[in-house]
C-alpha cells in the first residue's frame, strides 16, 4: 500500500478541480451574456455557409428590405468569420471595421457586377458615381482656392481629395482624371496648405467632426444611413453601447434621407478665406432641438417655403448627388434640378415622360421608398440632363404632385404658366424667385 | 501476490532511490513523455473534425473551437500539452546537460534524445501552421524560406516541406502529413528508443561506488504511484490552463493581404531575433546548426567528466557553461522578441 | 495510523481515515474517467449544420411535354406530367438508398440489389419494401417548377396547371399556386 494516501487524494482533488474549471467554462462560453446562450445560425441563400453572427447580435434591425437577412446574410457584406462565436475571432477580416460601405473597402462591401458595380445605363454603378462625384473630388473648391492664391492660372481642375480616374467620359464635361492632391500640399504657398489642413477634411472618406450635429459615419452610409444629433445607436443590437457617438442611430439603410442627414455636413457654417478656417454657425442650441425653419438653413440663406418644408432630396436627385459617373470641375456642371424643372416657366411647361417599362429605373426607385405608389403606365418629369424626378407624377388631370420622399406627403406643383408670376423668362435662377418667393426668417 | 499490471511491467522492479529522487530528474523526463502521449490522443481526437485544405483548415478549427462540444477543450489541451512538451523536453535536456547524465555509455541516448527534441520542434511548428490564420501565416513564409538558405539541399527540403515552389493550396495537406504522420512516426519510434535505451544503459544516471551500493530502492509499484500523481497534477495544469487561456485564432491566412503581426511562435522567437541581427543564412542556418551540433558533440569530447547523478558536477564545467550559455542566450533573445 | 477497532464485535470494523481517503480518491478518479467518457462521446457525435439542399428549382411548366417523364438528375427524382397535372417521384431506393436507373420497359431498376419499380414508381420485385417515394411540387415566384424534396405526398397528388381559358379550378388540391 502507499506510504500515504494523502498525496493522491490532493492529486484527485486538483485534477477535479481542473474538472469543474473546464465544466464552468463549458456552460459560459464566449458569447454567452448577449442575447443568446445557444449559438443561433442563420443560413442565407445567397451563400449557402452557416452564419453565427445573430447569436450577439440578435435583436439587430434588418438593413434594408432590399437586402433581405434571409438571403444575405451578413458575412456577405460585413465579411468576419461565420463560424466564430467569440468577438475576436468573429470580426478578424470585418470590412471597415463596422462600416463596409467605407470607401475603403467599398468595392468589397458593396461591390460585385450584380450589385452595386453594375451596368451605367440601368444606374447600377452607384459605387463608382460616388467615387468621383464632387463630394468626394472637391475639385472644385481646391481648383477655386488653387486659383485664388496663383497655384494655378486657370479655372481648371487638376486635383481631386483622393487620385481618381474615369476612363468612360460620358457628358460633354467629363474630365479623364484628377490627381491626389496630398502630395502637392507641401509645395503649395502657406494660405492653399492651410485650405488643405482645415478645410478639406470634411468629405466622404473622412470622419465625421466629433462634436453633435455633425454626426455621420463614411462611405455609402454618410447619408444612406441616417444618424441622430448625438450619433448614438437606438436600435436593439445589445453588443452596441447606447451613449457612444459615431453610429448611425439604427442599423438600416435608407433612400429616404432626410434634411437633417444632409446637414451634417452642409448648412453647418461658413468658411472664412481671409483666415482660411472653419466657422460654425452659432444661432442653433447645441441639444437638436432647433425647429426645422431654424435649423434648416443657415442664417445668410434665403429660401422658399417649398425648399424648406421638403427634404433635401425630394429636388435634389441621384444624379445630381452621387453624380453622373464623370469627374467634373465644379458644381455648376452636375447641377441639374431648378425651379423650373417642376414649376416650368412662363411659356412652358415641365418636361415629362410615361413610364412604358417595366424594368425602368424609375419603378425601381420608387419601390426602395414605401410610401411611394409609382406604377407602370405613370407620367413623370424629367430635368435637363434626362435624369427622372419620380417623385413628381403628372395627374391625370393635368396637374403635377409631389411625393415627399421621407414624409410620403404629397404636395401640389402650381404651375408658372398660366399664374400671376411676373418672372423675366430668361432669368431663370433661384436667387430670381427668391426676389418674391423667399421665406421670412424667424 | 500482486501480479504487475502492464504499466507497472513497464518500469524496472526495483530502481535506486537515488534515480528516483524528484529533486534530482524533477520528473522532467516522465513528464515529457506524459505530455507526449496527451498531445497525441488529443491530436488523434482533433482528426476527427480538422480539414486540411487550405479553405477549409480555418474554418475547421473554428468549427472545433466554437462548436464541436468540448472541440475548445480538444484544441486547447492538444495546443498547451505541445507547449508543454517543449518546455519539459529542453529543461530536461538542460537537466541531463547539468547532472552530467550523458555520460558513461549514454551518449547516444543523448543523441536520441537531442533528435526528438529537433522532431518535437518541428512537430510544434506544423501543428502551429495548421491553423492556416493570418497569425501564423507569414510565420510559415519566413520559417520555410529559411529552409532554402540551407546549401546543396535547400531547395529539395522546401519542396518536401511546402508540396511546391511557393506556399499554397499543397502546403497545408503537406504540413498535415508532416505532422499527423511523416514526424509522429520517427518520433514515437526514437522515444521508444530512447526509454529502451535509457534501461538498457544501466536507468537514470546516479552515482556509482560506495554510496550506490545497499542504497534504498524503490519497489516499482511505489514509483508508478508517483508517475500517477505526477500525471494527475500535470492533467490538472493541463485543464486549468485550457480552461483559462484559449489558442490564438483569427481569420483565414491571405498572402495578398499586408501582414498585420510577423511574429515567430514563441519557440522560434529567438531565431527571429537571430535573423535581425545578420544574414540570414549565418543566423539563420548556421548559427542555429552551430549551436546544435556542440550541443550534440557534448559528450564526445567536450565534456571528459566522470561524476554521475550529481548536480553541477565540478569536473563538467565546460560543458555546463556551454549548454547554459546557448540556453541563457536564447531565453534572452525570445524575451527581447516577445518585449517588441 | 488507522483508527483501532473497537473489540465490540457488533460494530463493523471501521474504514479509517486512510481507508476512506483511498476510496474517495478512486471514486474521484471514476467520477472523471466517466465525465471524460461522456464529453468523448458528445465530442464524437457532433454534425455541422449544412445548407438546407431540399429545393430544387426547374424550368417553367410550359417547357416540359404535356405527357410523360423528365429524369431530374440534380434532384434525384423524376418528373411526370400527366391530363392532371405535374408529380414527382423519388428515385432514391427505399432499400439502402442507392439510386435507380431507368430499365428498358418504361420502369426502374436499383443497380445495388436488384429491386425493380414500376414506370410509377410502385415496387414490382426485390429487396426493397416498398414504393419509390413522392415528393411534392410547387411553384416559384419566377412562374418555375420547385421539387421540395422533404415532403411527401400522396400517390394520387398532382400539381394542376390550370390553362389561360380555364376560371381556377375550384377542386384544385392546396398546394395548387398555379401561374400568375
Amino acid at each position: 500500500m502507499m506510504a500515504s494516501p494523502r498525496p493522491l487524494l490532493l492529486a484527485t482533488l486538483a485534477l477535479t478541480v481542473s474538472v469543474v474549471l473546464v465544466a464552468r467554462r463549458e456552460s459560459t462560453p464566449p458569447h454567452a451574456g448577449f442575447a443568446s446562450d445557444t449559438p443561433v445560425v442563420l443560413v442565407p441563400s445567397l451563400t449557402g455557409q452557416p452564419e453565427y453572427c445573430l447569436t450577439c447580435h440578435s435583436g439587430i434591425e434588418e438593413i434594408s428590405a432590399a437586402h433581405p437577412t434571409e438571403a444575405f446574410g451578413c458575412v456577405r457584406c460585413h465579411g468576419g468569420q461565420p463560424l466564430a462565436l467569440d468577438a475576436e475571432t468573429a470580426h478578424a477580416g470585418l470590412l471597415g471595421g463596422r462600416n463596409p460601405s467605407d470607401f475603403d473597402v467599398v468595392e468589397e462591401g458593396c461591390g460585385g457586377t450584380e450589385c452595386h458595380s453594375g451596368p451605367a445605363d440601368e444606374g447600377l454603378d452607384q459605387i463608382h458615381r460616388s467615387l468621383v462625384s464632387m463630394q468626394s473630388t472637391y475639385a472644385g473648391a481646391i481648383a477655386a482656392v488653387r486659383e485664388a492664391f496663383g497655384s494655378q492660372s486657370d479655372a481648371e481642375a487638376h486635383f481631386s481629395i483622393f487620385a481618381v480616374s474615369d476612363p468612360e467620359i460620358t457628358s460633354p464635361t467629363g474630365l479623364p482624371s484628377l490627381e491626389g492632391f496630398s502630395p502637392q500640399v507641401a509645395s503649395e504657398p502657406p494660405a492653399v496648405q492651410a485650405f488643405a489642413e482645415r478645410c478639406l477634411t470634411c468629405h466622404l472618406r473622412a470622419e465625421a467632426v466629433d462634436q453633435a450635429g455633425f454626426q455621420r459615419l463614411t462611405g455609402c452610409a454618410a447619408c444612406h444611413a441616417v444618424s441622430n444629433w448625438q450619433g448614438t445607436y437606438d436600435g436593439g443590437d445589445p453588443t452596441l453601447p447606447r451613449d457612444e457617438a459615431g453610429h448611425a442611430e439604427t442599423h438600416r439603410l435608407t433612400t429616404s434621407i432626410p434634411y437633417s442627414q444632409c446637414n451634417a455636413c452642409h448648412n453647418r457654417g461658413n468658411y472664412s478665406l481671409v483666415e482660411m478656417e472653419f466657422q460654425a454657425r452659432t444661432d442653433l442650441p447645441s441639444d437638436g432641438t432647433a425647429s426645422r425653419l431654424a435649423a434648416y438653413y443657415q442664417p445668410i440663406a434665403q429660401f422658399t417655403a417649398c425648399e424648406e418644408e421638403l427634404d433635401c432630396i425630394d429636388c435634389h436627385s441621384a444624379g445630381e448627388v452621387m453624380g453622373d459617373g464623370d469627374l467634373h470641375r465644379q458644381m455648376s456642371e452636375v447641377r441639374d434640378v431648378q425651379c423650373r424643372t417642376c414649376h416650368g416657366t412662363a411659356a412652358e411647361g415641365p418636361t415629362t415622360r410615361q413610364i412604358t417599362d417595366a424594368s425602368d429605373t424609375a419603378l425601381r426607385q420608387a419601390r426602395l421608398n414605401p410610401h411611394a405608389t409609382l406604377e407602370l403606365g405613370d407620367t413623370v418629369v424629367t430635368t435637363e440632363r434626362g435624369e427622372t424626378l419620380w417623385n413628381v407624377t403628372l395627374q391625370s388631370e393635368g396637374s403635377l404632385e409631389l411625393m415627399g420622399k421621407v414624409s410620403g406627403t404629397i404636395y401640389g406643383v402650381p404651375p408658372v404658366a398660366g399664374s400671376g408670376c411676373e418672372q423675366n423668362p430668361d432669368e431663370q435662377e433661384s436667387s430670381a424667385c427668391h426676389e418674391c418667393h423667399a421665406v421670412e426668417r424667424p | 501476490m500482486n501480479r504487475p499490471t502492464f504499466f507497472e511491467h513497464l518500469h524496472p522492479p526495483f530502481i535506486p532511490e537515488a534515480q528516483a529522487r524528484f529533486r534530482y530528474t524533477l520528473g522532467l523526463g516522465g513528464l515529457s513523455v506524459f505530455f507526449f502521449l496527451v498531445t497525441s490522443v488529443s491530436g488523434a481526437l482533433l482528426l476527427f473534425y480538422y480539414s486540411p485544405t487550405a479553405a477549409q483548415a480555418n474554418a475547421s478549427v473554428q468549427l472545433l473551437q466554437f462548436h464541436v462540444p468540448l472541440g475548445w477543450l480538444v484544441r486547447g489541451v492538444h495546443f498547451w500539452s505541445a507547449q508543454a512538451l517543449v518546455v519539459t523536453a529542453a529543461l530536461h535536456l538542460l537537466r541531463v546537460a547539468l547532472t552530467g547524465g550523458f555520460r558513461s555509455g549514454r551518449r547516444f541516448n543523448w543523441l536520441l534524445g537531442l533528435g526528438l527534441l529537433v522532431v518535437v520542434l518541428a512537430l510544434d511548428f506544423t501543428g502551429y501552421g495548421l491553423r492556416w490564420d493570418a497569425s501564423i501565416g507569414w510565420a510559415l513564409v519566413v520559417g520555410t524560406n529559411l529552409m532554402r538558405l540551407v546549401p546543396l539541399a535547400g531547395e529539395t527540403l522546401y519542396r518536401w516541406a511546402v508540396g511546391g515552389s511557393a506556399l499554397g493550396e499543397a502546403t497545408v495537406l503537406r504540413l498535415f502529413g508532416w505532422h499527423v504522420f511523416g514526424l509522429m512516426l520517427p518520433a514515437f519510434a526514437v522515444l521508444i528508443w530512447h526509454l529502451f535505451r535509457v534501461r538498457r544503459d544501466g536507468g537514470i544516471a546516479h552515482p556509482a561506488g560506495p554510496q550506490g551500493v545497499g542504497d534504498s530502492r524503490l519497489p516499482r509499484a511505489r514509483l508508478v504511484q508517483r508517475e500517477v500523481m505526477a500525471m494527475l497534477l500535470a492533467g490538472a495544469l493541463l485543464l486549468t490552463l485550457t480552461a483559462a487561456a484559449a489558442p490564438a485564432l483569427t481569420g483565414p491566412f491571405d498572402p495578398s493581404s499586408p501582414i498585420a503581426e510577423a511574429r515567430a511562435p514563441w519557440f522560434f522567437l529567438s531565431l527571429q531575433e537571430l535573423l535581425r541581427l545578420g544574414d540570414p543564412l549565418w543566423m539563420g542556418v548556421f548559427v542555429p546548426l552551430v549551436a546544435l551540433a556542440l550541443v550534440a558533440l557534448l559528450p564526445y569530447g567536450i565534456d571528459r567528466g566522470l561524476i554521475l547523478g550529481r548536480w553541477l558536477p565540478r569536473d563538467g564545467r565546460v560543458g555546463q557553461a556551454l549548454v547554459l550559455t546557448i540556453a541563457v542566450g536564447a531565453c534572452l533573445l525570445a524575451v527581447r522578441g516577445a518585449l517588441r | 495510523m488507522s483508527a483501532m477497532p473497537s473489540s465490540d464485535p457488533d460494530r463493523a470494523p471501521a474504514l479509517g481515515r486512510r481507508g476512506f481517503l483511498a476510496v474517495a480518491s478512486r471514486a474521484l478518479l471514476w467520477l472523471t474517467g466517466g465525465a471524460s467518457a461522456i464529453a468523448l462521446s458528445r465530442y464524437l457525435a457532433y454534425e455541422p449544420p449544412r445548407a438546407p439542399a431540399n429545393l430544387v428549382t426547374l424550368d417553367k411548366p410550359e417547357t416540359y411535354p404535356a405527357e410523360g417523364m423528365t429524369m431530374v438528375a440534380a434532384g434525384g427524382a423524376a418528373l411526370f406530367r400527366d391530363a392532371g397535372g405535374f408529380f414527382a417521384r423519388s428515385l432514391t431506393c427505399g432499400h439502402l438508398g442507392c439510386r435507380v436507373r431507368e430499365d428498358d420497359d418504361g420502369g426502374f431498376t436499383c443497380p445495388c440489389h436488384g429491386s425493380r419499380y414500376a414506370r410509377l414508381g410502385s415496387r414490382v420485385e426485390g429487396p426493397a419494401s416498398g414504393d419509390l417515394g413522392c415528393v411534392a411540387l410547387s411553384v416559384d415566384g419566377d412562374g418555375r417548377l420547385v421539387l421540395d424534396l422533404a415532403t411527401s405526398v400522396d400517390a394520387a397528388w398532382r400539381l394542376s396547371m390550370p390553362t389561360a381559358a380555364q376560371p381556377h379550378d375550384p377542386e384544385s388540391t392546396p398546394m395548387n399556386r398555379g401561374l400568375s
